[in-house]
């Protein structure tokens, strides 16, 4: 097929008419830069083909420019087989095809069939997603980055493929009986395994569920008989205790040693009974004996206690004489020492009295002396502050430094400007007859002299007038400076009260000796006011003016004391320790008087104690007495001591025969064969219970027969794990069969697919010596090996998948070009990912192709494909 | 005195890895053995039926097998004598226990060692097993177990006398000459499933029913005429429905397998066979299929069980045994590697003999269904 030309209207951005033609049966290539349409094209192209007029799908919608309410229109024209053809086709609004050629002539759905026909393809979906519908041309007509992965061909061309290689190979692969025989036993094998893992399925996972649930089955079964016959054997255990213990309980021998020990009982209890009567006859004289000591026991206690009484009342009366005397001294002693204490202390007293009054008046007269000292004093003061008040006045007109500074510049300043203006100004003297009139610049004047600054006109008299012209270059800016230097010198003396700069000179001078006279003075005065502490008068000038304030009139009356200080002192001194003394004396003689009555107090209490004791005790002895005297007391003793003998003697006795039944021991032995009785009646009554429940379970578990269960289980387990066992070989057979079938699939289609891998190879040596390409049984490339090393297409880069791509579609289109089918080849915008050695290649390749096809290379990179010799077509 | 002697009912077998239809006729039939064994007594006129062991299957089997037993018993008007064996072995409040209570009046149970009497001047010595297994002789307590002088001795025991010492079983052994030493007039014995006699008073009657592989003969009891002081007159009685058959058939052709059912039709009712058949031979891949493909399609049909082993009949495929599968192409390719991989031996050559017999089949019900 060589298409001749292409025209669009109303086609997406292809508003205005667009016609291109000049396609060339060979290499054409459409340079045009990006975004002007050159997919477009594609898309128009595919359109006239395989889009159906009539179709008003959302793809035919979009061939609609946007915006616009107009009907989309493609032109075509071809030639197939020498034979040229037109297409004419419209979409959306009244929508037609038309077809012309080779002498006919056909429309509508007639043309859309002639055109499948011409160009081997079948009715596609129309929604431009059915690429298994559009045969060589659609496999051929390669969209713009759509041939960037490698892909199997449509289903026409695998099916024109096949057939031209089935006449090419001869030998066919098992065709349809191949494919059922595989379907059933894929159908076989997913029914037990699925296809991709192998994991059970169907049958056979049942089976595998089947073989766990018989042996968790049969795991419960046997747990259950062994529950079952562990029952049994309890029941077996407990039944034969029960007759252990029925035959202790109808023991003779048991009963036989119970009487026997019933018996020994009795006799032990008599003897225990006659014990017991001697035991009390022996407690009543033992009692007996020791009342009667008691008793004799009391009378020399009563008899002892009196005699100690009597003693201690005397002792007691005597040391409380005793201390009675003492005491009375003591008193005696505290009363004279009292009365030397209160001699001292009036003497020491007196002598202080005396001496306060001598040291008052004494401090009178001081401070009255002082204060004249003060009032002389503040005199001489008085003068001296006068003379600081004068020199204070002088120091402080002191002009300072900076001022002065200033002040002399400024006389500087004015001297100058004085200068300055009497070099520049005419000085004009007038000498005027009397009563002649001067004026100056049409006033009156009566100057004898001016400086003349300016221009300026003087009349005397009638006379006339003269003009006098200082000289240019002064002027009035000196008088002015001279008059400011002049005003700022005047304002400083002024203020500093001066009359000029040298009388502040010497204004200074006289301040600095005031200032030196001052601080003289100022010593002066510090030494006039000492301060007298006696009078609590502090040092300065102002202490003193306030102290003499506070003097009054009688400062000037007292009179000199004539008393001796410090004899008087010496007086009061000695009458301190004489009081101290006694004051001492007295203290240890009032505490020995507290002592001593004491001593009495308690000796008093001694006293009243015994002799209320001696009273008692007498009492007592009295008491005693009455109950008999002593010998009659001893003769009770001695003869209950004698009975107590003679009963002893027969209670020992009694005991020793009741040594020999121990009546705890024989009680003892009754009680244990009683309770080991009770214990087997216990016994007896658990095991009989227990035997019940036991017989009771196993009667119930029986009936489902355990035993019975296990043997089932164990039966299911095997006939489970035969079933799994058979169902897994068939799924190892089915397994092993599929494998096979599968090997035998690829190996034939290797040989079938030889024709074109031999085609394939052709180019892929050209572009990647060294390397081979086969192709799966949908034709679609699989692997390429390289250097023994087998690669997927996947993954190989985009730039190698796209050239593959061109290539294995370039295979195929010289198979079906072999079997006269219309073929050309439409690349848009291909081998972006090449390198330069590889676009070289592959333009290489295509341009051999174009020896046998028309190839329309679509690109916007006008620059790459420079080297190529083709047929250029500049879009317009 | 006219007796039936039975043993090894094992009522309760599970016979779990039949199919249930299967297990149910199995079960049902050693319950109809029981009445088998009553019309024997019947018609022999026997009044006494002893079952020396093994009524049951096992210790524990459930309610519905003793019912089942008591009621069958029940119907026959003659007196069962049921002595537990090594599988039922006496434990007190077990089987026994409720069998007992479940018992009608002419149904006795012996489980203790001691003679009791049977009819008027019949005595019946039994040796019941409490165990599984007992290293200790059952029968020895015979010997002192005392009767009324000129009565009928007849022992019950439960075990493999000693000289069967071959089989490598070691325990209830019985000494053979025990119905000498005890004064037996007649010592019936259970254990062995197969009708036996040892010495003239001592005899395994065998199980009533067949219940496994390698018994060919039919289940059977003894009907034995007991007579004081003379040797007994037994007489070996069939009551077992199901024929277990065991079969090697070495085959070469389709003739061999058509000649070897037919000899088998001939011989038992097939419908009544359970049929365990190892087949071996070499034939053709197209042979093979057939004949497993007549056995599994037609034989098991008819037979009541089959258990086949076809590993032992190796195919040789033919070449035209490939060729029907095809000539050419992948199906000829895969056929040949499979036929390879199946000569060569190995591991997997077993299971790519398989798969290429499978191969054949599919192909063959390919081409059927093409020509219909």
């Amino acid at each position: 097929m060589i298409l001749k030309s292409l025209e669009v209207a109303n086609f997406r951005k292809f508003r205005d008419q667009l016609r291109i033609d000049g396609f060339t049966p060979g290499l054409n290539i459409v340079v045009e830069p990006n975004e002007t349409g050159k997919s477009t094209l594609l898309e128009a192209l595919r359109a006239a083909l395989f889009i159906r007029y009539s179709a008003k799908t959302e793809l035919v919608r979009s061939y609609v420019p946007i915006g616009d309410d107009v009907a989309p229109r493609v032109n075509v024209e071809f030639e197939v087989q020498g034979q040229s053809w037109s297409l004419e086709k419209q979409f959306m609004k009244a929508p037609y095809v038309r077809l012309t050629g080779a002498g006919s002539r056909s429309e509508s759905d007639a043309a859309e069939e002639a055109l499948q026909e011409l160009l081997g393809f079948e009715r596609g979906n129309n929604r431009g997603s059915d690429a298994e519908a559009r045969g060589p041309l659609g496999m051929l007509w390669v969209e713009q980055a759509s041939a960037l992965a490698v892909e199997g061909p449509n289903r026409i061309v695998r099916d024109t493929v096949r057939g031209v290689l089935e006449a090419e190979v001869g030998a066919v692969t098992g065709g349809r009986r191949f494919d059922a025989i595989r379907a059933n036993i894929e159908t076989a094998y997913s029914a037990l395994r699925t296809s991709k893992t192998g994991q059970s399925r169907g049958e056979l996972a049942t089976a595998e569920l089947r073989v766990g649930a018989a042996t968790s089955a049969l795991q419960q079964a046997e747990v259950t008989l062994r529950h079952y016959e562990q029952a049994l054997t309890d029941l077996e255990s407990a039944k034969s205790r029960l007759r252990i213990v029925e035959r202790d309980l109808a023991d003779p021998e048991v009963t036989e040693q119970r009487k026997q020990l019933e018996g020994d009982k009795k006799v032990a209890e008599t003897i225990t009974l006659r014990t017991t009567a001697a035991e009390a006859q022996y407690a009543q004289f033992e009692e007996r004996a020791a009342a009667a000591g008691l008793r004799l026991k009391r009378l020399d206690d009563a008899e002892a206690r009196d005699l100690d009484a009597r003693s201690q009342l005397e002792a007691n009366e005597a040391t409380r004489n005793e201390a009675k005397q003492k005491s009375d001294a003591a008193a005696d002693e505290e009363k004279s020492l009292r009365g030397a204490l209160e001699a001292a202390r009036a003497e020491r007293e007196r002598c202080e009295a005396i001496l306060t009054t001598a040291r008052e008046r004494v401090g009178a007269f001081a401070k009255a002396a002082a204060g004249r000292r003060a009032i002389v004093a503040l005199k001489a003061l008085s003068d001296l502050e006068e003379r600081e008040r004068a020199l204070l006045s002088d120091a402080g007109a002191t002009i300072d430094a900076e001022t002065l500074d200033h002040l002399g510049q400024l006389e500087r300043a004015a001297i100058t400007a004085r200068a300055r203006f009497e070099a520049g100004a005419v000085k004009v003297d007038f000498t005027l007859a009397d009563g002649t009139a001067l004026r100056i610049d049409g006033k009156s004047s009566d100057a004898s002299s001016i400086d003349i600054l300016a221009a300026t006109r003087i009349e005397i008299g009638d006379i006339g007038s003269l003009v006098i012209r200082p000289p240019e270059g002064s002027g009035r800016s000196i008088e002015a400076d001279r008059a400011s230097a002049e005003d700022a010198l005047a304002a400083a003396l002024r203020a500093l009260d001066i009359s000029s700069y040298s009388a502040a000179l010497s204004r200074n001078e006289r301040a600095g000796a005031a200032n030196r006279e001052l601080m003289a003075l100022r010593k002066q005065i510090a030494a006039a006011c000492p301060g007298d502490p006696t009078v609590g008068l502090a040092a300065g000038s102002d202490a003193l003016h306030a102290f003499v304030s506070t003097l009054d009139e009688s400062v000037t009356e007292s009179v000199a004391p004539t008393e001796d200080i410090d004899e008087l002192e010496r007086a009061a001194g000695q009458a301190k320790p004489h009081e101290a003394a006694a004051l001492a004396r007295h203290e240890v003689a009032r505490q020995s008087l507290a002592k001593m009555e004491k001593t009495l107090a308690t000796a008093a209490a001694d006293l009243a104690a015994a002799t209320k004791e001696a009273s008692g005790a007498a009492n007592d002895l009295e008491v005693v007495l009455a109950d008999g005297d002593r010998p009659a007391l001893e003769s009770t003793r001695s003869e209950a001591l004698r009975e107590r003998a003679a009963k002893f003697e027969g209670l020992e006795a009694a005991r020793e025969s009741a040594k020999a039944f121990d009546i705890e021991s024989i009680q003892r032995r009754i009680e244990n064969l009683e309770r080991a009785t009770v214990r087997a009646n216990e016994d007896r009554v658990d095991l009989t219970g227990k035997i019940a429940t036991l017989e009771a379970m196993l009667a119930s578990e029986g009936t489902s027969g355990p035993g019975g269960q296990v043997a089932e289980a164990q039966d299911e387990e095997q006939a489970a794990i035969a079933a799994g066992d058979r169902l897994r070989r068939e799924a190892d057979t089915l397994e092993m069969l599929r494998k096979a079938l599968a090997e035998a699939a690829s190996e034939a289609s290797r040989t079938f697919l030889a024709p074109v891998t031999k085609r394939a190879a052709r180019y892929v040596q050209r572009l990647l010596p060294g390397c081979e390409l086969s192709f799966d049984e949908e034709l679609g490339p699989s692997t390429v090996v390289r250097a023994g090393i087998d690669e997927s297409c996947g993954d190989l880069s985009r730039g190698t998948q796209e050239q593959l791509a061109i290539l294995t579609r370039l295979a195929f289109a010289d198979l079906l070009l072999e079997d006269g089918a219309p073929i050309s080849l439409i690349l848009d915008d291909p081998l972006v990912y090449s390198d330069d050695a590889r676009l070289e290649t592959m333009t290489d390749i295509l341009q051999d192709a174009s020896q046998r096809m028309q190839v329309i290379l679509l690109t916007c990179r006008s620059k790459a494909f420079r080297h190529v010799d083709a047929n250029r077509i500049l879009l317009p | 005195m006219k007796i039936i002697h039975t043993a090894d009912w094992q009522l309760g077998k599970p016979f779990g890895r039949f199919a249930p239809n299967v297990r149910a006729a199995l079960t049902e039939a050693r319950l109809d053995a029981i009445d088998q064994i009553g019309k024997v007594a019947i018609a022999d006129g026997a009044g006494h039926v002893l079952v020396a062991g093994d009524v049951f299957d096992n210790v524990d089997p459930g309610d519905r097998i003793v019912m089942q037993a008591m009621s069958r018993m029940e119907r026959a008007p003659v007196t069962w004598w049921l002595m537990p064996g090594n599988h039922d072995h006496a434990r007190a409040g077990g089987l026994w226990s409720r069998a007992r209570a479940r018992a009608p009046s002419n149904v006795r149970i012996v489980d203790t060692p001691e003679p009791v009497e049977m009819a008027e001047n019949a005595w019946l010595l039994p040796a019941p097993l409490e165990h599984r297994t007992t290293v200790a002789d059952p029968t020895s307590a015979m010997v002192n177990m005392i009767t009324p002088p000129g009565a009928l001795r007849i022992g019950l025991a439960h075990g493999s006398i000693t000289e069967f010492g071959a089989t490598g079983e070691s325990s209830n052994l019985i000494p053979p000459d025990r119905a000498r030493s005890a004064g037996l007039d007649y010592l019936a014995l259970g254990d062995w499933h197969g009708f036996l006699t040892v010495g003239d008073r001592t005899a395994y009657s065998g199980t009533p029913e067949v219940d496994r592989f390698g018994r060919e003969e039919a289940g059977a009891c003894i009907s034995a005429s007991v007579r004081s002081g003379d040797a007994p007159v037994l007489q070996r009685t069939e009551t077992g429905r199901y024929r277990w058959l065991s079969r090697q058939w070495d085959l070469e052709n389709t003739g061999d397998l058509e000649r070897e059912t037919a000899a088998l039709r001939a011989e038992a009712r097939l419908s009544d066979v359970l049929l365990s058949l190892r087949l071996s031979g070499v034939v053709s891949l197209s042979d093979r299929v057939a004949m497993t493909s007549a056995i599994e399609d037609r034989l098991a049909h008819e037979l009541r069980h089959l258990d086949l082993d076809a590993q032992g009949l190796s195919a040789r495929p033919t070449p035209e045994d490939i060729a029907r599968i095809d000539v050419q192409g992948a199906l000829a390719s895969a056929t040949d590697s499979l036929r390879v991989r199946a000569e060569a031996g190995g591991p997997d050559a077993e299971l790519a003999g398989a798969a290429l017999e499978r191969l054949y089949v599919e192909a063959m019900r390919l081409d059927a269904e093409m020509a219909r």
